[in-house]
């Protein structure tokens, strides 16, 4: 990748330093739900730098078995955070349910189908997927009960967000594997279109911590 | 060839990237215009339910000022007047000196006396129906359809299907409702026949009320006057509802509520 192609998308990355910020600032403000998406910006923000550090100081260097931790610690918490907001819609067991399916799919995915050397592409698109359910089902219990109040609701703007940047991602998400063997310039486009994706995320987890709701 | 292959793949992928993240966009825009769209309908129905009830309220407050007014006008023109001429009676009396003349003077405000308290009776009666309070509101409607029937102006057929009891509050309002549609129909029907039918059971109770009058000339007319504002205003508050029959002459409505609160 270009150096400014680079430069792009590790700032797009690290834009996840101001609802981390935010989320430090506003930690007792914080509700049920606020909390765990704190967790999952900090989670974030941990696994950026240490990425960083990973190819700044290791020759031929390959995180991404970060990622798949990544990815399974990021599902964890967001399923915790949904049981809570979806809780009068959906029973608990079912986020239990599907929370313990998605570890061990991700578990065999990482160990048995799709190396952890390389991009985890089915864990990342089943997640994905899950996601867009989660915040989908919240739109529609919105609607259910009148959608009164939604502007302060931070879960509402999570849900935008998650909606946005896992649409807009998961078909470079199927293919990221076929296309980093050999990569060229579309591929560049590939990633710095996601990195405005990611920006995009990283706003809208800002305004969902910024929102101040006694949900 | 591979990397032609290769290129077209991640020209497709940005370009599906691009059109996914679109219809993202598009999906999140329409539910936040849908979501504005039934916040204003609830803010326009809330906003015309508050109209209603203070509609409801004024139309209580005037047929409480008519009502008033009629038993005031009751008092001064029948009693008072009554009470008045008896009292002339009473002091010629006391000049009279012959004594026929003395029994006749006597006798005439004996019998105004007596038709003051008729009139206070039914001024009394008025303000709280008797045979409501002691023998409930199936015989005060049966009563009242009596009374009305023997005036030979209008014949009124009561039907009872009806058991259970009622809360008194209930009772009273329901007693009301009849007598203010029996009043209409006296009024301004024109009709000979009403047909009055109770249904239901412990937990609900259901009026039917037809008469063969003019009837009505639109549901709109019937809702927008002071005495169907009344029984809107007294069915609110036991939580009924009301229904207009269409009927080819006539005037029909279905009413229900349940029997306490």
């Amino acid at each position: 990748m270009e150096f400014e192609a680079l430069a792009f998308v590790r700032f797009c990355q690290f834009t996840i330093i101001i609802p981390t910020g935010l989320a430090f600032y506003r930690w007792k403000d914080l509700n049920k739900t606020q909390v765990f998406l704190a967790l999952v910006v900090l989670v974030t923000l941990a696994t950026e730098v240490t990425s960083t550090t990973i190819v700044a100081l290791v020759e031929n260097p390959n995180n991404l078995p970060l990622y798949h931790i990544f990815v399974v610690m990021v599902f964890i918490l967001s399923n915790r955070l949904y049981r809570i907001a979806l809780a009068n819609f959906l029973n608990k067991w079912m986020f239990d349910l599907l929370l313990v399916l998605f570890c061990l799919f991700a578990l065999i995915n990482s160990v048995f189908i799709e190396s952890i050397w390389t991009f985890n592409s089915n864990a990342v698109f089943a997640a994905g997927t899950i996601y867009i359910f989660y915040s989908l089902l919240y739109f529609y219990t919105l609607l259910q009960s009148g959608g009164q109040g939604v502007n302060e609701d931070p879960v509402f703007w999570l849900s935008i967000g998650l909606i946005l940047y896992y649409s807009g991602s998961l078909s470079l998400f199927i293919v990221i594997n076929y296309l980093t063997q050999n990569p060229n310039e579309s591929v560049t486009n590939a990633w710095l279109l996601n990195s405005v994706f990611n920006l995009v995320l990283n706003f809208f987890y800002t305004v969902a911590l910024w929102k101040k709701s006694k949900i | 060839m591979e990397e032609v292959k290769n290129l077209n793949m991640s020209d497709w992928v940005i370009g599906g990237m691009a059109i996914m993240f679109l219809l993202a966009l598009g999906l999140v825009l329409f539910f936040l215009a849908y979501q504005r769209r039934i916040l204003r309908q609830q803010k326009e129905h809330q906003q015309k339910e508050a109209e209603y009830q203070q509609q409801l309220l004024r139309a209580n407050l005037l047929s409480q000022e008519k009502e008033r007014n009629r038993i005031g006008k009751d008092l001064h023109d029948e009693v008072g007047a009554m009470l008045s001429t008896s009292r002339l009676y009473f002091r010629h009396l006391e000049q009279e000196d012959e004594p026929q003349k003395f029994t006749e003077l006597k006798q005439k405000a004996l019998d105004l006396l007596e038709e003051t308290m008729t009139s206070v009776r039914r001024v009394s009666h008025d303000l709280k129906p008797v045979v409501l309070e002691r023998l409930g509101l199936v015989e005060a409607i049966a009563n009242m359809a009596e009374q009305v029937s023997e005036s030979g102006v209008v014949k009124v057929c009561f039907r009872n299907h009806w058991e259970g009891t009622m809360d008194k509050e209930y009772e009273l309002n329901w007693f009301r409702i009849v007598q203010e549609l029996v009043n209409n129909t006296l009024k301004h029907s024109g009709a000979s026949e009403v047909f009055i039918e109770l249904k239901g059971d412990q937990h609900q109770m259901e009026l039917d009320y037809t008469d063969n009058g003019v009837g009505l000339s639109s549901e709109v007319d019937a809702s927008a006057g002071l005495g169907m504002q009344n029984i809107s205003s007294r069915l609110s508050l036991m939580d009924g509802e009301l229904k207009f029959v269409e009927a080819q002459k006539g005037f029909s409505i279905k009413m229900n509520s349940a029997t306490g609160p």
